[in-house]
């Protein structure tokens, strides 16, 4: 197989398992998660924590 | 020539700095939140920017995916971080090292560093090896330290947020600090430690291309591991390309050849290709497109 075809499904693989797990994400509620600790100042992030 | 054509032919030459200075403002769009000395709070914050920006940034309208990732880890119901791992994978599949140069805010600041006219460190055996850095501390201070607290100490650290991060202290600390009054009273030791940490890359920056990108930062090396097979990226045309290496003597960063691990897709390559064998596409579009794997699969083509 040409590299280029390769490399394109390679890419096509990744983007749907990409999609599988942001979608496995969004059901356990991860994105709520991420929302909950990037809302707050995050004291480890300036150097305080 | 016209203004018009004047504008566009700038816009040419400058397209990638445009787009950094773009993606810096859209990733902090919270322009208000500088003058308050207070953080963003909306529904974006839970949608991930490709590139290092401190979600506790005053401007940040998104998180920061190497916080995020670390604080997912560390979390105590112990959950697969299906959400961030998933649009590490994205991002990485549609742009690999794209992202750091192009859409990095902290990569930006690192190359505007290093346009003061100073005398610059080249490139060699020291920067190939310590490119090899930013392994370790992604594996170790972004996964190991803060899954291992996690597993079997009472709570869990992001450690490289908190030792380590200078985009934090430049974006999060120094903003937050100077116009909080309750933060200032409460600041200690860790933050001087971080703010030398800061003090250091930023010297760092006036000598060397990039320091932190090619030395240090865990998101480069998540998606260096897609740069490869990205769907946006350079690409050499096998049938133009003499093998005169220039692309890989013109770039400042530690490549052995075009979108390898190393290479941020900045075009200081395709730009210097007499051959014009270099092309910035979507997709594959030359027909005989060069790989590396493909090289050491068949000795005769190297």
């Amino acid at each position: 197989m040409k590299p280029v075809r390769r490399h394109l499904i390679t890419a096509a693989l990744l983007l749907a398992l990409a999609l599988l797990f942001i979608v496995l994400g969004l059901a356990q509620g991860d994105a709520l998660d991420t929302l909950r600790k990037a809302a707050l100042i995050c004291f480890e992030c300036i150097g305080i924590g | 020539m016209s203004a018009m054509s004047q504008i566009y032919g700038w816009y040419r030459r400058s397209k990638r700095r445009v787009i950094q200075l773009l993606a810096a403002l859209l990733y902090n769009l919270n322009l208000p939140g500088f003058a308050n000395a207070s953080i963003y709070q909306g529904p974006t914050k839970a949608i991930c920017a490709p590139g290092l920006n401190c979600y506790s940034c005053p401007g940040a309208i998104g998180a920061c995916p190497i916080g995020s990732l670390q604080a997912a880890l560390g979390a105590a119901d112990r959950k697969l971080p299906f959400y961030l791992v998933g649009t590490i994978l994205a991002f990485g599949a549609l742009l690999g090292r794209t992202v750091c140069g192009w859409l990095c805010p902290f990569g930006l600041i690192q190359e505007l560093l290093d346009k003061l006219p100073l005398p610059k460190l080249r490139k060699g055996a020291w920067s190939r090896a310590l490119s090899r850095g930013k392994y370790v501390v992604l594996g170790l201070t972004v996964i190991a330290i803060p899954l291992g607290l996690a597993l079997f100490a009472t709570s869990s650290l992001p450690f490289f947020c908190a030792w380590l991060c200078p985009a934090g202290t430049l974006e999060a600390g120094l903003p937050l600090l100077a116009g909080n009054e309750g933060l200032r009273a409460i600041v200690g030791w860790q933050f001087v430690v971080k703010l030398a940490v800061l003090i250091l890359f930023v010297i760092a920056c006036l000598f060397v291309y990039r320091p932190f990108c090619r030395f240090l930062c865990p998101l480069g090396a998540l998606y260096s591991f897609f740069n490869r097979v990205a769907l946006l990226r350079y690409r050499v045309d096998e049938s133009r390309c003499t093998h005169c290496k220039t692309c890989v003597e013109v770039c400042k960063m530690d490549i052995t050849e075009v979108s390898d691990r190393e290479c941020v897709q900045c075009g200081a390559c395709a730009r210097h290709c007499e051959q014009q064998a270099i092309a910035f596409t979507l997709t594959g579009l030359f027909k005989n497109e060069k790989s590396a794997h493909d090289e050491r699969k068949s000795p005769r083509r190297a």
